[in-house]
């Protein structure tokens, strides 16, 4: 007995040697850590298809890896907690509002541990970290091109926005939106709608049902797996639009064979978090990347954009589509400044 | 304040001079009235059956499952139904097994199953289809609406009362079958003794364990129902956050109804005016988080004054007993 006890730690320990023998190589190591699961469509496999290009094109530097704290938000805390004390990591990405908090405590205790903080605005003045920078996605100049490309499709002039949740993003969203739409048409009524939910796509639906049959004919549906519900009413509401968010959606219905559903979105305003990563991974290996500051990613660069479909296509003519890019190359080069919520 | 009051009043009178407001009512009151069903025929027999949210949850994403592998335009959602159908019937029975057979408190046994449905649901809807949030990968299509001929072309009514879901035609139908089931019936009577007073029902040979286990099972089969209709008819997909509390608002009508489907389906409607309301007077400049609430507070007040009620009759009744020994006394 005591000889197997005593073979058993021998084994334990050898193994115990040989895994800090791997773990001692001097790549970036970079966990993304996804407050929710892949699998949305959009937002979170954004992200992780960022790690897997960085994996792809730098990987003989960086070793970049995913994890899921899973949709049960009570667990979060503890869990970057771990990711914080296991002190295993180089860089930790980590975002959205409901981790904004928690990372600011955590940043303060650990502070050789490097952050990079996305998609909310990172307040350096209440919280000032050397260890911290954050990505912020400029959704409000994506959501001017699509609030424009909206009031174009608009027969009625009335037109929706129909959000998950009201914070500050979400409202960045709307600035952008609401702006865009009164560009093209100043007397474009463009109204205000929140679903109350990222994940009840049945309250997507009857929100956007209630919006249809109240006049509006474009609904831009932006809150997660809620959203998807606004497809579904577009299609039995007749000569309506939506459009989608964060990924390109259109082309995604497409691909999976739901031609009906894809005929409705012309087009989807999308947040390409995948690009954020992989250039901002980029410059750390270069050595230019600055920390305790905002980066604000937007159209120029291409980490928010208008997707361009075959409705996209089939909706817009020509001179409109022409139009719609003389918009992108304004906001890009500063000709039109779009107010945000931030 | 005299403001807001102004736009209150617009809301209600816009939403309520728009005939897609009352379809509406119809429309999302129905998978309530579903599960308050199940409920209350569970609720009959004295069993309160909690888990109806689980049961929803995991046969929604049956009904989608099936319904999209034999194929959208080759009747699978009708195949979806049965499946969500013979599945919630059989989380029903488990439900009895665990409560009565194994003597598991029946509300342990509830939240129990309402946590491993939504874990259950999403691990087995990535094994199957990858998908870890929605299966919008998949197309498993919708139930036929129905076009009443001659009710359809009369101008608001039609537009009201035709064109729902067949499904959603069915759920009132069945509130009649189900009232007539628990009244007329030799097992409804049965099931009502069983609840009133299982002892007294044990006595002249009714074994209260099977009525148990009848009721819960038919509860699981409404709740089967009320699954596929959410992703079936109210969507054609199923995601994890589809059910969101219905199953708990069923369960609360049908005690605000004690039970009875005939008030239960009207405080069910009485959910869907509130709910639909929240929906429609969004473009007024009303709080969006009041809006939201104010079906659950609807539903609350409710419950409420169910237990106040019930708990006046029961002292009347104690009193009633208590005179009535006075008067035994006497003689």
């Amino acid at each position: 007995m005591k000889k197997i006890v005593s073979l058993i730690l021998v084994a334990l320990m050898v193994l115990g040697m040989v895994s800090t023998g791997f773990a001692a190589d001097d790549k970036m190591k970079i966990v993304y850590c996804i407050n929710g699961t892949k699998g949305d469509k959009s937002f979170f496999d954004s992200g992780s298809e960022g790690m897997e290009w960085i994996n792809r094109d730098f990987g003989d530097k960086v070793e970049a890896t995913c994890l899921e704290f899973t949709y049960d938000d009570t667990t979060w805390k503890s869990q970057l907690e771990n990711v914080f004390m296991a002190e295993e990591y180089d860089v930790i990405i980590v975002g959205t509002y409901d981790m904004l908090e928690m990372t600011a405590e955590l940043t303060a205790e650990y502070p050789d541990q490097k952050v990079w903080f996305y998609d909310e605005q990172w307040d350096f003045e209440a919280n000032p970290r050397e260890n911290v920078l954050s990505l912020l996605f400029k959704q409000n100049e994506g959501s001017y091109v699509v609030g424009a490309m909206a009031a174009m499709a608009s027969k009625s002039g009335h037109i929706s926005f129909c959000g998950g949740m009201s914070n500050i993003v979400l409202n960045d969203f709307y600035e952008g939106y609401k702006q865009g739409a009164a560009a093209i048409n100043p007397d474009i009524n463009c109204e205000l709608t929140w679903m109350n939910s990222f994940s009840d796509s049945s309250k997507g639906k009857d929100v956007a049902t209630a919006s249809y049959s109240q006049g509006v004919d474009v609904v831009f549906a932006c809150g997660g797996s809620a959203g998807l519900g606004v497809f579904e009413a577009a299609i039995e509401c007749g000569d309506v639009y939506a459009i989608g968010v964060d990924g390109d959606q259109g082309a995604y219905f497409e691909s999976v064979g739901q031609t009906e559903k894809a005929a409705k979105i012309i087009t989807s305003m999308t947040k390409n978090v995948n690009r954020g990563f992989y250039d901002t991974a980029k410059k750390a290996i270069e050595g230019t990347l600055e920390y305790g500051q905002n980066y604000r990613l937007g159209l120029d660069g291409d980490y928010v954009g208008a997707a361009v479909t075959s409705t996209t296509n089939a909706v817009f003519s020509a001179e409109q589509m022409a139009k719609i890019e003389q918009i992108k190359a304004d906001i890009a080069s500063g000709a039109i400044v779009v107010n945000t919520a931030f | 304040m005299g403001v807001w009051f102004n736009e209150v009043f617009a809301a209600i009178g816009s939403a309520f001079s728009n005939p897609e407001f009352y379809f509406m009512i119809i429309q999302s009151a129905a998978p309530i009235l579903l599960a308050a069903l199940g409920c209350a025929v569970a609720q009959k027999a004295s069993a309160t059956n909690m888990g109806m949210e689980g049961i929803m949850t995991f046969t929604a994403l049956v009904a989608v499952l099936v319904s999209s592998a034999v194929g959208a335009t080759a009747g699978g959602p009708w195949v979806g139904l049965i499946a969500a159908m013979i599945v919630g019937s059989l989380l029903g029975y488990l439900v009895s097994v665990f409560a009565y057979r194994l003597k598991i408190d029946i509300t342990l046994v509830g939240i129990a199953l309402n946590l491993i449905a939504t874990g259950a649901a999403v691990y087995l809807m990535y094994t199957l289809t990858g998908d870890r949030a929605t299966t919008t990968s998949l197309t498993s299509g919708n139930l036929p609406k129905v076009f009443i001929p001659g009710l359809n072309d009369i101008p608001v009514i039609g537009k009201i009362f035709s064109g729902h879901y067949i499904l959603t035609y069915a759920s009132y139908v069945l509130v009649f079958v189900l009232s007539f089931f628990i009244f007329k019936t030799k097992t409804g009577l049965r099931i009502r003794a069983v609840g009133e007073n299982p002892n007294a029902a044990e006595s002249v040979g009714i074994s209260s364990l099977k009525i148990k286990t009848i009721s819960l099972t038919l509860s699981g089969l409404f709740g089967g129902i009320a699954g596929a209709y959410m992703s079936t008819c109210y969507l054609a997909l199923f995601s994890s956050g589809l059910i969101a509390g219905r199953g708990f608002v069923g369960l609360a009508a049908c005690m605000m109804g004690s039970a009875n489907p005939g008030i239960v389906c009207l405080c069910c409607l009485a959910f869907g005016v509130f709910y639909a309301f929240s929906n429609f007077a969004q473009h007024f400049e009303l709080s969006i988080y009041a809006l939201g609430a104010v079906p659950y507070v609807v539903v609350l007040i409710g419950v409420v004054l169910y237990a106040v009620y019930v708990r006046k009759k029961e002292q009347k009744r104690l009193k009633g007993l208590d005179s009535e020994e006075k008067t035994e006394r006497a003689a």
